[in-house]
């Protein structure tokens, strides 16, 4: 069957013999040949392109526009031979009822009775950039210079509006609340970061589809939030790839699976553990490439925990020390002279005797002592069997690939997921090789943003005449709004981000956090509950009413730039974050500093492709870009993370032995219990574990809201099995209540067979005002995790939590 | 040989997101609470997802239902004003200026893939989006779907993507019993 448009086709759509149309400020449309000959006279067609809103998507789309209203959106090509067009149900639906919306934020407007009442007057953009620039100001000689703050989310990941509210700030100093941890996404990344010096570790999808033969899944629903890569996981099994889903609930992930691995939530990190105990001790591990690329040789100091450096034993050099194939302490060896990986040696050091073992040695110990599959069977509740098998299959029936979703992340020791899945595939000499390593849904975004030639921050830190902005974890911004530590917060500048469905803590956040602040912007798209907690409310111009467009980066699969074309033009009175920064500006009197690179969104994204020093984003044809919309970095195909094993760490190396970490007991991978594990004493009141994982129909707070989703997904539902709903006198469809001692929602019962016993599961992204009473996000917590506030920042961890459930 | 239209649904592809759905209402301008795909859970209905089995040993099924385009319609020869009509190439729609929304049709489809369009005051279905097909586009569910579970072509060519893929899979039609002849194969 032909595809709507051929490739001669889509290069003529593309082409300067297109016919262009103005329509509002600078936004080009353009018409096919045939349309122009045959077809509806009005109708135009633009390249766009979705996901600007962190699905990790980033589809192409040709848009249909007709007498200023999008009537169709269709697949675009990719102009790869291997990316294939993709849409999706959150993406039509966007296009199609989201974009005009009743919940569109229309006008700018300034509260006027309680907040959170939704009493509101209409002012002009010229009134709310005065009041926001007054308020700031008497904020600010009030409380110090700290004390106005923003802070954005990942509503619009296009490279420009991304960086806006931050650019915004900056004219103006005072704090920046950053979103790592606060996205209950750094754990993660801390995951990859930790062994390996950098988060940017994801294989392409199309190096699985080549030849994988085994892919784990670590709590990563793939068909619901990354439904257009699911192909590639179908196509190798169809090739005879064997697929493992780790998960406590029956995901349509685990629904296309070989095998369900049906863990405990949270520990997930014990079941790698227990498969590397295996591997080890069958001998089935790389020893070669442990020896030449990581720091399993490297002798350990009993007394600090330290790895032993050249300089510890009175010689020069930064080199660390290894034992030699006789055990003698030597420097580190090259990759082709031999050591001895497990080994002790007792060394001299300013004239004391201090033991010393081999890394490995401290690593094998512990997994005999503490991890092996019967022990690792007992913390997962997978069997011993179960998990010798898997170790089999990963280490022997490869290649073996890993993928690892938020789902095992979003626990207390989150980290220890990924960085595991890390290890296992270092023992078994899977990082940097084919249809192997371990992957996440980052990729080329990095690659992006991070090279410009001071990053983007020459770009956001245009106003040099004010102190740079304090950036301060989420905790720590939270922390300061509701009791001034370390030092007051009082004004708040909120940016794409519905923090009424998507933080912590929801209740606690708006009724003693949000609440003591003296004044309150959110600039969105949708009237949703934090907009309407608001002092001021400005609306944000949907994706496709960005003037002169924007640019969006794809990750993982789609290694790929594309230029995101206007569509429409602005809808009532919204703007873009742009040109929200823009007015901000103005009222400051700092519009040149705006203007430094230009005034508008195409000429600042021209200055940044022009100062961009990545070879991946440097070989791109530019002209080809602007015209077909979409360009592949130069990045080999398939890609493969890391295959040069040049490790960004501290050694140079891989690690499976992290120094860093001594005093959190963390040095060596292990498993940590979720802070509210059904295990602990907390259990025997609240013995639930509550999860909000990531559903197939909305990508975070949007899409919830329109009818065409709501038509199979009518109302938010709490996942319980009927062994759990049985004991508790519960029948399917009753309303409970959903308890702890942070607090309560209302929320229909579904009883079903595809979770886990103890476990309860409430998709994410519905709205305060979709439940019956309250918010899910009431019963979560935002406790502080030192281990990762010492090294990035503490992660929210949404997923660990305990509560109890009765009928409404 | 004749065209004649026909449908491959990949069930063990299927995802279950809808797309195919939601793509058809885009393209079709479908309003809420009418269907001409509708995508059933393993219990057959409309919402939500379902699960078969006892835990742990569960399964999730998804069906993409439309119109079968029978070689027999059941539907058309109900019809008290000759909207239900059937083209030369099998595909079976509805003159939409001819019906009068009586739902005659709708009750005798055993698949119930008819629903009113209370905006038009007409009976809907699938038309394999005959106005894509005419013109060499790929229908609009099957254009859209993430996963490749739609296959929609000659059944009569047996080099086309369709016969090919039927030929080699396991397939099932549904309600078979009926007589109704249904061009809808289920892998």
């Amino acid at each position: 069957m032909n595809q709507p448009f051929s490739r001669r086709k889509f290069v003529a759509l593309s082409s300067a013999a297109a016919v262009t149309a103005a329509l509002g400020s600078g936004c080009t449309l353009q018409k096919t040949e045939e349309e122009v000959k045959t077809e509806e006279p009005k109708t135009s067609v633009v390249r766009f392109a979705c996901g600007q809103w962190n699905c990790t998507g980033t589809c192409g789309q040709n848009v249909y526009v007709k007498d200023g209203s999008i009537t169709k959106v269709e697949p675009a090509d990719m102009g790869d031979d291997y990316y294939q067009r993709n849409i999706c149900l959150k993406g039509i639906t966007y296009a199609m009822q989201q974009v005009t919306s009743a919940d569109r934020i229309k006008y700018p407007m300034r509260r006027v009775g309680e907040r959170g009442a939704g009493d509101w007057e209409r002012i002009s953009w010229d009134e709310a950039m005065t009041e926001i620039v007054d308020k700031f100001n008497k904020v600010k000689e009030e409380y110090g210079p700290k004390s106005v703050a923003g802070v954005q989310m990942t509503g619009n990941l296009s490279i420009i509006a991304y960086n806006a509210p931050q650019r915004m700030m900056n004219l103006v100093g005072g704090t920046w609340i950053s979103f790592i941890g606060l996205m209950s996404d750094g754990a993660q990344a801390y995951g990859f970061m930790i062994p390996l010096g950098t988060s940017d570790v994801a294989n392409g999808w199309d190096d699985m589809l080549d030849g994988s033969n085994f892919l784990i899944t670590v709590g990563q629903n793939i068909p619901a939030v990354k439904n257009g890569y699911m192909r590639y996981v179908l196509d190798a099994q169809e090739r005879g790839m064997y697929y493992a889903a780790f998960d406590p609930r029956f995901s349509r992930g685990v629904s296309k699976a070989d095998e369900w691995v049906l863990v405990r939530p949270g520990t997930d990190p014990a079941l790698l553990l227990g498969m590397m105990q295996h591997i080890i001790a069958n001998n089935w591990h790389d020893e070669k490439y442990l020896k030449a690329y990581t720091n399993a040789p490297f002798l350990i100091r009993s007394d600090s925990g330290m790895m032993l450096k050249q300089t510890d034993l009175g010689n020069t050099g930064e080199a660390y020390v290894v034992l030699n194939a006789t055990g003698d302490a030597t420097a580190e060896p090259s990759a082709d002279v031999d050591c001895t990986l497990y080994g002790e040696y007792t060394a001299t050091i300013d004239g004391a005797q201090v033991k010393c073992s081999t890394a490995w040695k401290l690593f094998v110990d512990s997994l005999n002592s503490t991890y092996t599959p019967e022990q690792a069977a007992d913390i997962t509740e997978i069997s011993a069997d179960k998990i010798k098998d898997l170790a089999d299959r990963y280490a022997n029936k490869g290649p073996s690939t890993i993928r690892v979703g938020q789902g095992s992340t979003r626990y207390y020791n989150g980290h220890l997921s990924p960085l595991n899945a890390v290890v296992l595939a270092l023992i078994c000499g899977n990082i940097g090789t084919k249809h192997a390593g371990v992957s996440w849904e980052s990729g080329s975004f990095d690659i992006f943003g991070g090279n410009l030639p001071t990053g983007w921050d020459e770009w956001i830190k245009v106003n040099t005449k004010v102190e740079i902005p304090d950036q301060i974890p989420g905790d720590v911004g939270f922390e300061a709004i509701r009791t001034g530590n370390p030092y007051p917060i009082k004004a708040l500048w909120i940016s794409q981000y519905g923090i009424g469905s998507q933080a912590p803590e929801t209740e606690n956040l708006f009724e003693s956090t949000l609440s003591k602040l003296d004044f309150i912007v959110v600039s969105d798209t949708l009237m949703n509950y934090g907009a309407k907690f608001a002092d001021i409310v400005l609306p944000v111009v949907s994706y496709y009413e960005c003037p002169t467009g924007d640019m969006v980066c794809g990750y993982d699969a789609h290694k790929l730039l594309q230029r995101s074309q206007q569509v429409i033009p602005p809808l009532w009175e919204a703007k873009s974050d742009w040109d929200i920064g823009r007015a901000f500006a103005d009222k400051l009197g700092l519009l040149d500093l705006w203007d430094k690179y230009g005034s508008t969104v195409e000429e600042n994204m021209e200055w940044s492709l022009a100062n961009n020093t990545a070879p991946e984003i440097q070989a791109t044809d530019w002209t080809e870009w602007r015209e077909k919309g979409v360009s592949r970095l130069n990045m080999k195909q398939p890609w493969v993370a890391l295959e040069d094993k040049n490790f960004p760490t501290s050694t140079g190396r891989a690690h499976i032995y992290f120094e860093e970490f001594v005093e959190f007991d963390q040095q060596l991978p292990c498993h940590s219990e979720p802070i509210e594990s059904n295990r602990t004493e907390l259990a025997q009141k609240y013995p639930l574990t509550f999860m909000t994982a990531h559903p197939y129909f909305s990508t975070h707070g949007q899409n919830v809201t329109l009818p065409w989703i709501r038509e199979f997904v009518p109302e938010p539902t709490l996942d319980m099995n009927p062994i759990d709903a049985s004991a508790r006198g519960l029948k399917d469809g009753d309303m409970v209540r959903v308890f702890n001692d942070r607090g309560s929602f209302k929320v229909k019962l579904y009883v079903n067979e595809g979770i886990k016993p103890g476990c309860l599961n409430n998709y994410q992204g519905w709205w305060p005002e979709h439940y019956a009473e309250g918010h899910h996000g009431n019963v979560t917590h935002y406790k502080v995790n030192p281990m990762q506030a010492s090294f990035y920042e503490s992660n929210w961890a949404a997923c660990d939590n305990l509560v109890e459930v009765e009928k409404a | 040989m004749a065209i004649r239209y026909g449908m491959a649904i990949n069930t063990k592809r299927c995802i279950g997101c809808r797309t195919c759905a939601v793509s058809c209402k885009m393209e079709n301008t479908v309003p809420v609470g009418a269907f001409r795909v509708k995508v059933l859970n393993s219990k057959g209905t409309l919402e939500g997802d379902a699960y078969e089995g006892v835990f742990p040993n569960v399964s999730m099924v998804f069906t993409t239902s439309m119109c079968q385009h029978c070689t027999t319609p059941a539907c058309n020869e109900v019809c008290p004003t000759g909207a239900a009509q059937q083209r030369e190439d099998g595909i079976v729609f509805i003159d939409q200026d001819m019906c009068i929304g009586c739902r005659t049709c709708e009750s005798a489809c055993p698949y119930d893939a008819r629903s009113l369009n209370k905006d038009t005051g007409t009976e809907i279905k699938c038309t394999m989006c005959m106005h894509r097909l005419d013109e060499g586009l790929t229908p609009m569910c099957s254009f859209c779907c993430p996963v490749q579970a739609i296959t929609i072509g000659d059944l009569n060519d047996t080099n086309s993507e369709l016969s090919k893929k039927i030929k080699v899979a396991e397939t099932t039609q549904r309600l078979i019993e009926k007589g109704t002849e249904p061009n809808t194969y289920y892998i």
